[in-house]
């Protein structure tokens, strides 16, 4: 009840109109930082904090917060409307977003993204401001062989989201695994397949692949069709219809609770959510074969995922000072710089702080929903932009994203270099979403596996004397298997397999 | 009209031998932006210090001085492109040891872009001590429990750091050699999922900088055994140093973090941001938030901060082959 107290008191100084400002202005801010490709949460975040710093410790934190959480949200726009991610988190959101805005479904999907994340972002702060003590306790029981353990969870989950046959999928997955070897162990320091350059060092950043597969790979392969089809033709309805909001409501509540609780283990990075709430909807779904073809539930669980995780991951950071993503960190630092040092005394030293931003949380999303739900038709409109100049617009902006992600025009390459993969992919119906998903996956696997295995000593039984990593591993081989039955089923029905 | 024709040619001739040295004298020209790389990422300790640092120094030299971030292996990235830059005062670095000095000390890396030469140190800015840290109710009160516990139970006590050649890996394998014992070192990737295991008991013990434990070392979360420096930390008179604590060949293990040049800067602009940076580092605001961040102001020189870089090359030869070989 104290906490209650203590939001309202967070409340009353939230509406006051300076610090509504603020709030209004980060997510505006953030909206567009999102929709810029390749500039995500995490670098816009750093540029803006120069811009807050005039403003006081309560003020900026505030502006910060709403700058990442708008980007959050801001991402999906360009996935649905020209098949590229503004940021990473958004990726999956090209695999059904995009389909749909083909099928001039844009604005529902639009719609679904905002109103999911309005409430994965609400479930998260109001976790936030009940459960934000006992669930921190929840995150610190995750030591290396339980997140190794989880991660498996997501390797198992690779199959969902093949498209046409499993094969197929297991041959993107496996190529994305192997692009995760480059770059430096994580353990020994040494360089794999770097070729001596040295931003391969740490490997392929994931952003500029996935602009390239998805955003380059599209404008690629639409070099061969006749000029107008590239972007969706049609814009049908702008909102949801009853069936599509009975269709969303399972996935958006779903993916609240996975992006809340993914949000509390640090490390994991924004796009696991998303991606674990597609396979989830996916698995669950009646009609497993629509996505991929422009199902709502697509769209609707990975947004919700994304903004909740996002939310949620504030958790650690006040509680903790532990920060759960890059965007986290630079979050922390800006506190930091405002004299506010995150950890467990955060809430006891500057507990009136800590409720105004809390209480911003929550205003922001209301904001934010309230900003974008009239801004769709305008999203939408433009479609209608000529082809032959949308698509130099396109090409502009992710070449900056992709050189501002680290301020490297080696970047660049990559992203191109991914979009030529991507459209060949396209072309021989490999999907790139596994590969995608392994990229992520395999360099945490590998250090998770080998912290395990370094805290043990080398025995493998540390994975499974704990009862968490135990009942992960459990729950990732039934996946496993109800995965294989299904790879039968197909084989008798399907004879491509 | 000739006259004052020859007169104009002649003073425009006298000009154009006087304008280099006028040039010099007035680094840094109006208007012009000051680039100040920082090797790792937005929001980590060297990237809050330096923009606290980055208007002060706007303040000195009356020109924009803006930070940008060049993240990747272990700083060379941003490194290889501070010693490639043109040498004029412009595109300076945030460079930090002993992670800088560990690129060409070691063998294995290819550091053919960035070497011992290719920078002139321009002034210390701060110090980052190192700890020995357990968690709050852990059953190691003293150094002197933890090394104990160390020697009875051989390559079993667990001792996290934040990253494989990271400094804390360097003050872990310090500990080792120091106290004359074998642990098992769990590399993670960064300082949370580190803090994050140390926390829920995954690990017995980190070695670290203070910068993020402030906190919780008020809150008792978290116990410091030690520190791994010279003198007691003025911010925590109650932790000794390994010294006091029993242990004196424990080494000093800190990271130190300071302002470098492209080497070839002429004398002149580096002794103009030698002056920059100290009057920086006088500032009151600016002593009270490093303090809160656990950061120690030591201002030093360019020639004296050469004499301390040579030292830490001395001192981290050693630790460096010790980390390959560990891995091996």
């Amino acid at each position: 009840m104290e906490s209650f107290h203590l939001l309202i008191g967070g409340f009353i100084q939230v509406l006051q109109p300076v610090y509504l400002t603020y709030a209004l202005v980060g997510c505006i801010l953030g909206t567009i930082i999102g929709i810029l490709p390749g500039i995500g949460p995490a670098a816009g975040t750093a540029i803006l904090i120069p811009i807050t710093s005039g403003i006081d410790p309560t003020g900026s934190i505030i502006m910060l917060a709403a700058i990442y959480y708008g980007a959050m949200y801001g991402g999906t726009i360009t996935s649905v409307l020209i098949n590229t991610p503004g940021e990473a988190a958004s990726a999956v959101t090209c695999l059904d977003g995009y389909v749909m805005a083909k099928n001039g479904r844009a604005g529902p999907a639009l719609a679904v993204a905002a109103v999911g994340s309005f409430i994965g972002g609400g479930v998260a702060t109001l976790g936030l401001i009940f459960l934000a003590l006992p669930l921190t306790r929840l995150a610190l029981t995750f030591g290396p062989p339980e997140i190794f353990s989880l991660l498996l969870i997501g390797l198992s989950l690779v199959t969902a989201l093949a498209s046409t046959s499993i094969v197929r999928a297991l041959i993107a997955a496996f190529a994305g695994l192997l692009f995760a070897q480059v770059g430096i162990d994580p353990i020994m320091g040494m360089e794999r397949f770097t070729f001596g350059r040295l931003e391969l060092l740490d490997g392929f950043q994931i952003v500029p692949v996935v602009m390239g597969l998805f955003g380059i790979g599209e404008i690629l392969l639409s070099i061969e069709r006749p000029i107008q089809n590239m972007f969706a033709a049609t814009v049908g309805s702008l909102f949801l219809s009853k069936d599509d909001i009975k269709r969303a409501t399972g996935p958006v509540l779903r993916g609240s609770v996975i992006g809340f609780f993914l949000g509390l283990v640090p490390g994991l990075g924004s796009m696991i959510p998303a991606f674990l709430s597609y396979a989830t909807e996916k698995r669950l779904s009646k009609h497993p074969e629509e996505f991929g073809k422009g199902a709502i539930e697509g769209v609707a669980g990975p947004e919700t995922a994304n903004n909740s995780y996002a939310n949620a991951a504030f958790i650690p950071l006040f509680t903790l000072g532990i920060p759960a993503s890059p965007t986290m960190a630079i979050l922390m630092g800006a506190l930091m710089m405002n004299g506010l040092v995150p950890g467990p005394t955060l809430f006891v030293e500057h507990s009136q702080f800590v409720w105004a931003i809390i209480a911003s949380f929550l205003v922001g999303n209301l904001i934010l929903l309230v900003l974008n739900l009239p801004l769709i038709p305008l999203w939408v409109a433009l479609l209608r932009v000529p082809y032959g100049i949308l698509v130099v617009i396109v090409l502009i902006f992710c070449v900056l994203g992709a050189y501002s992600l680290n301020n490297q025009v080696f970047d660049i390459w990559v992203m191109l270099g991914a979009g030529i993969v991507g459209y060949l992919m396209k072309k021989v119906d490999i999907p790139s979403a596994p590969l995608i998903l392994t990229l992520i996956l395999g360099p945490l696997l590998e250090s998770t596996l080998r912290q395990s295995l370094e805290i043990s000593g080398g025995e493998f039984s540390v994975f499974f004397n704990r009862p968490i990593s135990m009942t992960l591993i459990v729950l990732a081989t039934l996946i496993l298997l109800s995965s294989t039955l299904q790879i039968f089923r197909q084989v008798k029905t399907d004879s491509e397999v | 009209m000739r006259k004052s024709l020859l007169f104009s040619i002649a003073g425009a001739g006298m000009l154009a031998l006087i304008a280099p040295v006028l040039a010099q004298n007035a680094y840094p020209e109006k208007g012009r932006t000051i680039t100040t790389i920082v090797p790792s990422t937005a929001g980590g300790g060297t990237d809050t210090a330096a923009r606290l640092m980055a208007p002060l120094l706007e303040k000195e030299l009356g020109v924009p001085v803006e930070i940008v971030n060049k993240p990747g292996a272990s700083m060379q990235i941003g490194l290889s492109f501070v010693a490639a830059a043109k040498p004029d005062g412009y595109t300076l670095i945030w460079s930090v040891l002993p992670t800088s000095a560990s690129i060409y000390l070691d063998p294995e890396r290819n550091s053919s872009t960035f070497k011992r030469e290719s920078l002139i140190p321009i002034g210390l800015y701060y110090g980052a001590p190192f700890a020995i840290v357990v968690k709050g109710d852990s059953q190691y009160k003293t150094l002197k429990d933890l090394v104990d516990a160390a020697k009875a139970n051989p390559g079993k006590l667990k001792v996290g750091t934040s990253g494989f050649m990271a400094t804390g890996h360097f003050a872990a394998l310090a500990f080792e050699s120091g106290a004359d014992v074998k642990t098992a070192t769990v590399n993670f990737q960064g300082g949370g999922p580190q803090l994050n295991a140390l926390l829920g008991g995954h690990i017995d013990a980190t070695t670290q900088s203070m910068g993020e434990l402030m906190s919780h070392k008020k809150a008792g979360t978290i116990r410091v055994l030690a520190m791994m420096s010279e003198q007691r930390d003025e911010h925590m008179p109650d932790v000794p140093t390994t010294a006091e604590a029993g242990f004196p060949k424990i080494e000093p293990i800190g990271s130190d973090i300071g302002l470098s040049a492209p080497a070839g800067t002429p004398p002149e602009i580096i002794q103009r941001l030698t002056e920059a940076l100290k009057k920086g580092t006088e500032d009151q605001a600016l002593k009270a938030r490093m303090a809160e961040l656990g950061n120690t102001l030591e201002y030093k020189d360019s020639r004296q901060y050469v004499e301390f870089w040579n030292q830490v090359d001395k001192r981290y030869k050693p630790l460096v082959e010790a980390a390959r070989k560990q891995a091996k």
